[in-house]
């Protein structure tokens, strides 16, 4: 066989869709969708009740983080313990969150086990024990994990950066409560979130997996989430206004002495999936910093070995975004690699190419499919469209508007939405090394701090 | 499974629709083949052949990979490298050409630049992943404790950050000589393309790189469980204390009855929330955030058993290593319920069934059972032999090989008096 010298063509397959869901509602008008993957002999299924967190009380904040960890400690006939073995029992995970927009109860389990799964998960969202003894069992741990999530830069340099972006609303505080609100919520609390939300809420089951010859939808039914009272008034999600990410620059150092590395966070205005940019953005992005070849990590990774990596994304909730570059870097260049990030975010300004566009369309367009072989990706996608309230089709809509973009759209869109000279800048690392650097930066007036301050 | 003339190993298995391809070669060498003065060379050398290889200009690998809508990356572990990527179906040609470019050629571009750049980058995936996280180091320095630096299992893949400073584009050729040749590789392809187009492909892209003779593979004798005690007390800036644990297992098989009964152990003993770990010391006792055990399966004499216990603050380390004693101790007398065996085997049939959801993890577990025991339809016969493992075998196994967990401990103090 003779060497070929030049990469081989590559052939573009068909247009890839997202799967259909067949859609119906329960008895109780329960929405469900299901999602036929075949081959996905792990079928995943998830209840999204649209509970937004800003619906916790202000002075208790992480009471829905507690309530998601006190909805599987026990259950229906079941204790804590005899319920995670039920669970066990059938290869299952259940794993319950509260996010910016929904409170999602979520399952995996091997199909030949469906049934008895989706039975624990019903008694999970409707007749949770919400012991006491269990809930202040789980309270001290999250006290705890809080504190010890204090001892990572990473965590710290997120919050802070989530902070500096919303200085006051829900998004810049911590997702989970800090010390302050978690020590005031009782077992009271979360059972008032949980009946207050759970029964209210906007609510769909939506359901991914290679079913065989089972009948979802009839699962669903028999094993009694069509048994579960709905308020009569209907899903009522409490209209939430959030404000935009902050775009005052600011520059703050934490100081973590003798830290081998600076971690970076930096961020500022971006757009919600659901915004008419958001296609261009994409793209716009991936050329920045969303890929390994994107220019952030050319420069920093492959040119200046300052980082294992750095990359840049777009963050959305319903309603708002961020756009938000993290990365860690050698300790010395802490300074030097923040100043070069801003600087070659604002020389991307209408100056991403055709190349760079057409090949941020492709690798999107055609990587499509990988994203979503798990059924467990489906739910997780089709949640996402749920918690932004995008239509079902959205998924192909998206895909479609993003192979339209072109190198003005992107530049356009970049260009308006990014504001490098704006930007908020989060740098956790040694201040003995980075204090007087990112002091003479000029980027904005240089704030430190020191962790046990908080 | 096919060979090529040329000894590379072929696993092909053709799951059509989704349009997806996995590609995912593993390279016999790892960790343990490495020098003793050259700890880290395995992973350095994975990231330089995505440098550039004879026709693949510096970067152009990910770039065009990605630029296709592929996903990729690779690893080094102790025992083997693996690169993959998963990618659309129509992108499998560029893949393999690329793939066999640098299996042939990858020395032909490569320049000091290029490899002290990624001397330099290795060394912040270390910084990031160890030195600037809470108990990073920890593992790393635990390690010795079961085996002796000299042994293949000594040190970590990362390696030494000295060690690769002082290395040369000299001894880059010379590894990829050494190690990366077809008849010491194979390459799995999983997905949506015929097996008749894939093995052809292989031979298309494959077929002409030359063989040079895979070095034999040298593994050392089992070692029993440890018997001596070790100990080492660290003092760092952590949250609150901690101790790890780690321990020499059976090696890994092509039927290794021992290890997969070890697995079940492990799942009851020391993974998730039903384990007498987590119950014991973090539900009951209250005195851990977090308690396990795991399995690393290896096959150089002997698999690797690591346990942990973050403790909260405050606990006093004697008292939690009391404890964790006390369990693996009642375990050991009286073995699983039966109850428990079944748990354990839905969580493993479960874990199985995840591997081999995608098409990646399908190349992968394929790649795997090929290079490492010659038998790619191992995969098949896994799930039926850790469904006849018995209570008898697992407790067994447990007598012989937990009770030594105890006695390689590494107790993490932290050095501020206060809690924050």
């Amino acid at each position: 066989m003779t060497e070929t010298t030049t990469p081989p063509t590559v052939l573009r397959g068909r247009r890839w869709l997202f799967p259909l869901a067949v859609e119906c509602r329960l008895d109780n008008g329960l929405r469900v969708l299901v999602y036929h993957t075949p081959g996905q002999y792990v079928v995943a299924a998830s209840l999204v009740l649209d509970v937004p967190l800003e619906v916790e009380p202000r002075d208790r904040e992480g009471v829905a983080e507690l309530a998601s960890r006190c909805l599987t400690r026990g259950a229906g006939d079941l204790d804590a313990e005899d319920f995670a073995d039920a669970l066990a029992r059938c290869g299952a995970d259940l794993g319950v969150g509260a996010s910016s927009d929904i409170f999602g109860i979520h399952l995996s389990v091997p199909v030949t086990r469906l049934e008895p799964a989706l039975a624990l998960m019903v008694d999970a969202a409707t007749a949770p024990r919400l012991d006491p003894g269990e809930f202040a069992h789980e309270k001290r741990l999250r006290l705890q994990e809080i504190q010890q999530a204090a001892a990572y830069p990473q965590h710290v340099a997120n919050e802070e950066l989530n902070q500096a972006l919303f200085p006051e609303s829900r998004a810049g505080r911590p997702q989970g409560g800090t010390t302050a609100t978690v020590e005031q919520v009782g077992v009271d609390d979360v059972v008032d979130y949980w009946h207050t939300n759970g029964p209210a809420a906007g609510a769909t089951l939506v359901m991914s997996g290679d079913f065989g010859s089972l009948d979802p939808i009839m699962l669903a039914e028999k094993t009694g989430f069509g048994r579960w009272k709905r308020d009569a008034g209907g899903p009522s999600t409490p209209a939430i206004t959030r404000p935009e990410a902050s775009s005052s620059p600011s520059l703050l150092l934490v100081n973590w002495p003798d830290a081998p590395q600076a971690t970076l966070r930096i961020g500022g205005r971006g757009v919600s999936r659901a915004d008419d940019r958001w296609p261009a953005l994409f793209v716009a992005n991936h050329a920045v910093g969303g890929s390994f070849s994107s220019r952030l990590n050319t420069v920093l990774r492959e040119e200046q070995g300052v980082t294992y990596g750095v990359s840049s994304s777009l963050d959305s909730a319903r309603g708002v975004g961020v756009l938000s570059v993290a990365t860690a870097v050698r300790g010395d260049a802490g300074s030097a690699s923040a100043a070069e990030i801003v600087s070659l975010l604002t020389a991307a300004r209408d100056d991403i190419s055709d190349g760079e566009v057409q090949t941020a369309v492709q690798a999107t367009t055609d990587s499509a499919a990988l994203g979503f072989e798990r059924a467990e990706a489906v739910v997780a996608r089709v949640e996402m469209l749920l918690s932004h309230g995008l239509p079902l089709d959205h998924v192909d809509e998206n895909l479609e508007r993003i192979q339209g973009v072109t190198a003005e759209a992107a530049n356009a869109a970049y260009t308006e939405v990014v504001d490098p000279a704006a930007l908020s800048v989060v740098v956790v690392g040694d201040a003995a090394q980075l204090r007087e650097p990112l002091g003479a930066w000029g980027h904005a007036e240089l704030h430190e701090l020191t962790p046990t301050q908080r | 499974m096919r060979t090529l003339d040329n000894g590379l190993r072929v696993v092909v298995s053709s799951t059509p629709g989704l349009g997806v391809v996995a590609v995912n070669i593993w390279y016999d060498v790892g960790s343990r083949h490495e020098q003793p003065h050259r700890q880290g060379f395995a992973h350095l050398f994975e990231h330089l052949m995505f440098q550039g290889s004879r026709h693949v200009e510096s970067g152009q690998h990910f770039a065009l990979l990605q630029g296709a809508g592929a996903s990729l990356n690779a690893t080094t572990s102790f025992d083997r490298t693996n690169y993959f990527e998963s990618m659309p179906a129509g992108v499998l040609d560029l893949a393999l050409w690329l793939e066999a470019d640098r299996m042939a050629y990858l020395d032909d571009v490569l320049t000091d630049k290029n490899f002290a750049n990624q001397v330099d980058v290795v060394a912040q995936e270390r910084s990031q992943r160890m030195d600037n996280v809470p108990y990073g180091t920890v593992f790393e320095q635990t390690l010795p404790l079961v085996f002796e630096p000299s042994h293949p299992y000594g040190h970590l893949p990362i390696g030494n950050m000295e060690h690769l400073g002082a290395a040369s584009l000299k001894e880059v050729s010379e590894f990829h000589d050494r190690y990366y040749m077809p008849d010491n590789a194979v390459l799995a392809i999983v997905g949506d393309v015929s097996e008749s187009d894939a093995f052809a492909k292989a031979e298309q892209f494959f077929g002409s790189i030359a063989s040079r003779g895979a070095p034999p593979r040298d593994l050392p004798a089992p070692l029993g469980p440890l018997t001596s005690a070790e100990r080492l007390d660290l003092v760092q800036d952590v949250p609150s204390p901690g101790v790890w644990f780690a321990a020499r297992l059976p090696a890994d098989a092509p039927t290794a009855r021992d290890l997969a009964s070890f697995d079940l152990v492990r799942i009851i003993v020391g993974d998730g929330e039903t384990s007498r770990l987590h119950r014991r010391l973090v539900r009951r006792d209250e005195v851990a955030l977090s308690a396990g055990l795991g399995v690393n399966a290896l096959v150089a004499g002997n698999s690797l058993g690591i346990a942990s216990v973050r403790a909260l603050p405050g606990q006093d380390l004697d008292g939690v290593v009391d404890t964790f004693t006390e369990v693996i101790t009642q375990f050991c007398e009286l073995g699983p319920s039966a109850d428990e065996l079944e748990l354990a085997k839905a969580q493993a049939e479960r874990e199985l069934l995840d591997e081999l959801s995608t098409a990646a993890g399908r190349a992968d577990t394929l790649a795997g059972l090929t290079t490492l025991f010659s038998e790619p339809g191992l995969v098949n016969e896994r799930l039926h032999m850790l469904q006849s493992v018995t209570v008898e075998e697992i407790h067994e196994v447990a007598q012989q090989w937990l009770p030594a967990f105890t006695n390689a401990q590494t107790r993490v103090t932290p050095s501020a008096q206060e809690p924050p």
